[in-house]
């Protein structure tokens, strides 16, 4: 018991809808048990979710937006009562949910500082001690004696990670919040929740795997307000990374007709919502990313050897089609890009109302750690004069892992790197 | 168990007395003069109401006693209770950001305006005696009563201020209802003008307001030296109404506790 740091026990918590505000008030006061719920539909947004974190343990919790992550975070911190379910939190908690930390917004950061203090159930002498520390790590300058109502989200994330830290709590709740600061700052909190981490307990909430994979000793998976898998970091993002391919397969057979049957299986269809250009004489309808064996992937490291399937409808006949694709980093720079024509491949005609498997093998070139986007093409002439028939904007999201312990500044990892001392 | 409760009850009570500083501080932000209009604005009011009835109305004293320090016991404590009924009712909507964000009691939102409020008239109260012992009247046993009336005043004001701050929440109309109320409240309650100039039949009427026995106790207890026993009719409805009152504002606020952070 002594090592337990959170215990939640079939935690449910159900919304109440209602149309206006009158009727929740005519619903609270409402002694009759039998007509309680006629003024409101209801809401699950979480269901029997249960799970002991230890103390000391890194978890992430991971889900697709609105499947009851922050409404979780915010049952741990109390903010919120479970509908039913058994809750518990040994130690303080402090917390940046929502990109919030109980910020007055009238009131200056300093202020604030004391205010969150305070309410933490510290005195103002023990808060003076820490003031300082907690505006360098801020570091927003003269905003500190600004209200916070003026702050950017940037400077506001800032402020509240400083403060949530400053107050040494046991058990560290951030969500999502972190990804608003920039690229210098969150490696800033990575660093500092590393050094946390030692001998804290840290609820992790964010959307990049690698992060999450880097950081957690374990990940919980939820889904539409059920426990969809506690585990293993690497496990579970798998799991969780094939559910959300799979869930975006769906929503396109619904609202395409082409017949799939030609195509491959184990090549993801494109989505509909992909922006698109061409003049609609060949489509792409399908494109993934497979291992050496000819399975589909959606993570991989550098030197691995893989695929990238392109899958091809036309529509009218061409002749010598070029199939390409660029990746694209997550800012949009193209960092490569290949096609049939620069290969030197030349392509048979394609025929009308037929679909074509294209497969290009590569190295995973030593790309830095991150998501890349591929955005397929096809086209006909050369490179140098072509008519675009189809380019799917990044089509197919993969992330490549670049091994390194460290993150460094650049595009590119350097590889095998050697190294020596020489002295006169 | 028991002294958990007892260290969380200290909590709780040094984070309502910080706020309170921290919201008297709030309330004047950016005014020159700040933490002084609290004090200013009440003055001018009770100048205000001098000037009209004595220089203008040429307006008799009152059961021989000047105009002025009539006036005063009673408007004092009205002052206080309009302020922190105002205040009390906004409290939780005003906090939202700490109502969704931070694990907290919000329990003491309302109480944190009242007692801010409570600074204020501590320093009219002292500001009464001063002028009492200026127009030439020395400190009497009866004045000590002025710390039962404050009680009083106060488990009021909570009965009151639980309704009004959860209600308002999901009905914004109830902030501009009290609104009105206190200002009707303000010239149905014998403050500026006598009880006597009304006709006996309609006194009783009076008599249930119980904004009344406060404003009343103020003077008995700077001016009328009347201990509160010896009305025991209507202290006994003043608590009755007090604890019913408080009992339902308590009621409410629970029952519509854990909706807060839903609807704010």
């Amino acid at each position: 018991m002594e090592n337990i740091a959170i215990i939640a026990n079939k935690i449910n918590k159900k919304y109440k809808l209602y149309n206006n505000p009158i009727d929740r008030l005519k619903d609270s006061f409402n002694f009759n048990v039998n007509k309680r719920g006629k003024y409101s539909r209801e809401f699950s947004a979480l269901n029997d979710i249960s799970f002991e974190i230890k103390k000391g343990e890194s978890v992430g919790i991971i889900g697709k937006n609105g499947s009851g992550k922050s409404t979780l975070l915010k049952i741990i911190t109390g903010v919120l009562t479970p509908t039913s379910g058994f809750m518990k939190a040994n130690g303080n908690i402090s917390a940046i949910l929502e990109l919030g930390a109980g910020f007055n917004p009238e009131q200056t950061g300093l202020q604030n500082i004391y205010l969150s203090g305070t309410i933490m159930g510290y005195t103002r002498e023990q808060m003076e001690e820490r003031v300082s520390e907690i505006i360098d790590f801020a570091d927003i300058g003269e905003f500190i004696n600004q209200p916070v109502k003026n702050y950017s989200s940037g400077m506001y994330v800032r402020l509240a990670f400083s403060v949530a830290i400053s107050v040494d709590p046991d058990i560290l709740i951030v969500d999502e919040a972190l990804s608003v600061g920039d690229i210098r700052f969150q490696q800033k909190c990575l660093r500092k929740i590393e050094e946390m981490k030692r001998n804290k307990t840290i609820l992790f909430v964010s959307h990049d795997l690698l992060q999450l994979n880097k950081f957690c000793d374990r990940l919980i998976w939820i889904n539409e307000g059920e426990l969809k898998g506690d585990g293993n970091p690497e496990d579970i993002s798998k799991q969780y990374q094939a559910f959300m391919a799979g869930s975006s397969l769906d929503t396109y057979v619904e609202d395409e007709a082409i017949d799939m049957q030609e195509g491959n299986a184990e090549i993801d269809p494109i989505d509909n919502s992909l922006q698109m250009f061409g003049d609609n004489k060949a489509k792409i309808i399908g494109i993934s990313m497979l291992n050496a064996n000819e399975k589909k992937i959606f993570q991989t490291k550098i030197g691995d050897k893989i695929m990238i399937a392109i899958n091809v409808n036309y529509k009218e006949a061409i002749l010598n089609p070029i199939i390409g694709f660029s990746i694209k980093d997550r800012i949009g720079n193209i960092v490569t890009q290949t096609n049939t024509f620069v290969l030197e491949q030349q392509l048979n005609n394609a025929i009308p109302n037929k679909s074509y498997i294209y497969k290009f093998e590569f190295q995973v070139p030593p790309l830095k750690n991150g998501t890349y986007t591929v955005s397929p093409a096809v086209a006909s002439g050369s490179q140098f004069e072509h008519i675009q028939h189809c380019w799917v904007h990044d089509a197919l999201i993969i992330k490549i892992d670049d091994k390194q312990g460290f993150d460094l500044e650049g595009f590119m990892v350097l590889d095998s790197v050697s190294f020596d001392t020489i002295q006169n | 168990m028991f002294s958990s409760k007892l260290v969380e009850l200290k909590k709780a009570a040094k984070l309502t007395i910080e706020l309170s500083k921290s919201d008297l501080k709030n309330r004047y932000v950016g005014s020159i003069l700040g933490i002084l209009w609290g004090f200013i604005q009440p003055l001018i009011t009770i100048l205000i109401f001098w000037f009209v009835f004595q220089v203008g109305f040429k307006s008799m004293p009152v059961d021989d006693f000047p105009f002025i320090l009539w006036l005063m016991c009673a408007m004092i404590p009205w002052f206080f209770f309009s302020d922190s009924l105002n205040g009390a009712t906004n409290s939780i909507v005003e906090s939202s950001y700490l109502v969704k964000k931070v694990n907290f009691r919000v329990g003491i939102l309302p109480l944190v305006k009242i007692l801010s409020s409570f600074y204020i008239h501590i320093f009219f109260i002292i500001f009464l005696f001063i002028m009492f012992f200026i127009y030439g009247y020395n400190f009497s046993i009866y004045n000590i009563q002025v710390i039962y009336y404050l009680i009083a005043t106060v488990m009021l004001l909570l009965g009151f201020s639980y309704l009004t701050s959860s209600l308002v929440i999901f009905l914004k109309d109830v902030g501009h209802l009290v609104n009105m109320l206190l200002q009707f409240c303000f010239w149905i309650t014998p403050i500026f003008w006598s009880l006597d100039i009304l006709p006996e039949k309609y006194m009783f009427l009076m008599k249930l307001n119980p904004i009344y026995y406060i404003t009343e106790g103020y003077r008995y207890t700077f001016i009328y030296e009347q201990w509160f026993w010896e009305k025991p009719n209507l202290t006994l409805y003043f608590w009755l109404f007090t604890i019913v009152n408080l009992l339902i504002g308590l009621f409410v606020f629970k029952k519509l506790r854990s909706h807060f952070a839903d609807v704010l």
